[in-house]
């Protein structure tokens, strides 16, 4: 089957895979380990037998730390040679316990799950890229998609945006996008005066300079995601053109348990990437 | 030494006066000037007269707050094309920010004392003036709310 992720060489596991049980971790052992920022790590995992289906940019996994829990993961990249790379912060207990593995370690994978970032809809058109904090992970094999075509490149914009100079993830990577023809522009909330580039909010750099975009990718905190998307259809966007990446408790990845219940969606299986028109409403309401 | 005419100019091609009339734009030119800043120039002291403001044109400047027991911390950078401070259109007209030049520096800095004045004498100019201050205003208002909820820190 010709997929997205084949067009855009985004292939992750490559043997079959009609076999994968969803509800069953398929074990992967940790072979890297890069601190990206305070309790942040990127690692690389390789599956020690068996496979998963080829994951899409902006799908999520769910990662089994055994004998902790388990939590849902977007992937931050993938290799030709099956290597699934996720960016994990540490902020409850399974995520420390991902943060805190090793190389060598074992971890169980189920996935991946729910929706990609619609990149046929990207294709030929500007797009314009928000990223906030550990936003830009999801992100991430999607700009590496548009990268990987020059001429796309040079229509897309991304805009970072992260709580200090620290927290900025995946800066060589920023380099490379740059290198290829994108516009790449960087915000903290706050800085000492050492840092040399922009403070401000994330939504201070589409004040900053002209823009245009026909369609918008973003992924980040709720409350930034929805700052940046007031901004960007008062800049003109219609809210059919914007997609974003919501997270809610998901489970079981398979839309079975309903934990991950905003409305009417399900969002382990109609998101986590999903159009703002569709939830607009839905996050409106106190408490979803 | 400040150019009527470069000035006219200048002050007509500013994002910041985009769509404002000539006549108008030559009311803000009388009480306008050229000035420019070394890097570690103070421009505004938190609590002085504000007794200006201006229309960056080149470099980067740092709006910093302090507190007794920490160093100076940056909440926003202020680049060409933007507005620097609107203290002087709020009573008392007092600085609420240090801001220092990040780079070599050049703006067109305008008289508030004489601005007021104009904004009381003429209502045409002070709505024009009132309301592009009032969308920095409520621009600054959003990204202190933004700031305020630590949209980055963890919240259990």
């Amino acid at each position: 089957m010709d997929t997205t992720a084949d067009r855009h060489g985004l292939i992750g596991s490559t043997a079959s895979t009609a076999a994968v049980d969803p509800m069953e971790p398929v074990p992967h052992r940790v072979v890297d380990r890069v601190a990206e920022g305070p309790g942040i790590v990127t690692l690389r995992v390789e599956p020690v037998e068996g496979s998963l289906p080829v994951a899409l940019p902006g799908q999520f996994m769910m990662l089994w730390v055994f004998g902790v829990g388990e939590v849902p993961i977007s992937l931050s990249g993938a290799t030709p040679d099956g290597s699934l790379f996720f960016t994990v912060q540490a902020v409850g207990s399974t995520s420390t316990a991902i943060v805190n593995l090793n190389v060598g370690d074992l971890l169980g994978l189920r996935g991946p799950f729910g929706t990609p970032w619609p990149l046929e809809a990207a294709m030929g058109r500007e797009v314009l890229i928000m990223a906030g904090g550990l936003g830009l992970a999801p992100l991430r094999m999607a700009i590496d998609s548009l990268c990987g075509d020059d001429e796309a490149a040079g229509r897309l914009t991304v805009l970072v945006g992260a709580r200090q100079p620290a927290n900025l993830l995946f800066s060589d990577d920023a380099v490379r996008w740059s290198s290829h023809g994108a516009k790449v522009r960087t915000t903290v909330d706050a800085a000492d005066r050492t840092w040399g580039g922009a403070v401000g909010v994330i939504t201070t750099l589409l004040d900053r300079e002209p823009w245009h975009a026909d369609v918008a990718f973003v992924c980040g905190p709720e409350a930034m995601m929805v700052a940046s998307v007031r901004s960007l259809i008062k800049g003109g966007m219609k809210p059919e053109d914007i997609h974003v990446s919501l997270e809610r408790n998901m489970h079981c990845g398979i839309a079975h348990c309903g934990r991950c219940q905003l409305g009417p969606l399900l969002l382990c299986r109609d998101g986590a990437v999903v159009r703002w028109d569709r939830v607009a409403d839905l996050l409106a309401v106190r408490g979803r | 030494m400040t150019d009527p005419e470069t000035l006219l100019h200048r002050l007509a091609v500013h994002p910041f006066l985009a769509g404002l009339e000539p006549r108008l734009i030559g009311v803000l030119a009388g009480m306008a000037r050229f000035t420019e800043h070394r890097s570690g120039t103070w421009v505004a002291r938190q609590g002085r007269p504000a007794e200006e403001f201006h229309l960056i044109e080149e470099g980067r400047y740092a709006i910093e707050i302090t507190a007794a027991d920490r160093p100076p911390l940056v909440i926003a950078t202020v680049h060409p094309g933007d507005v620097l401070g609107w203290s002087w259109l709020v009573a008392p007209y007092h600085w609420h920010f240090d801001v220092v030049a990040l780079d070599r520096g050049r703006t067109i800095v305008v008289d508030a004392a004489s601005l007021r004045a104009a904004c009381s004498a003429d209502h045409e100019f002070g709505f024009e003036i009132t309301r592009r201050f009032a969308e920095v205003i409520a621009m600054r208002l959003e990204a202190t709310e933004l700031q305020l909820i630590d949209v980055y820190g963890h919240h259990r």
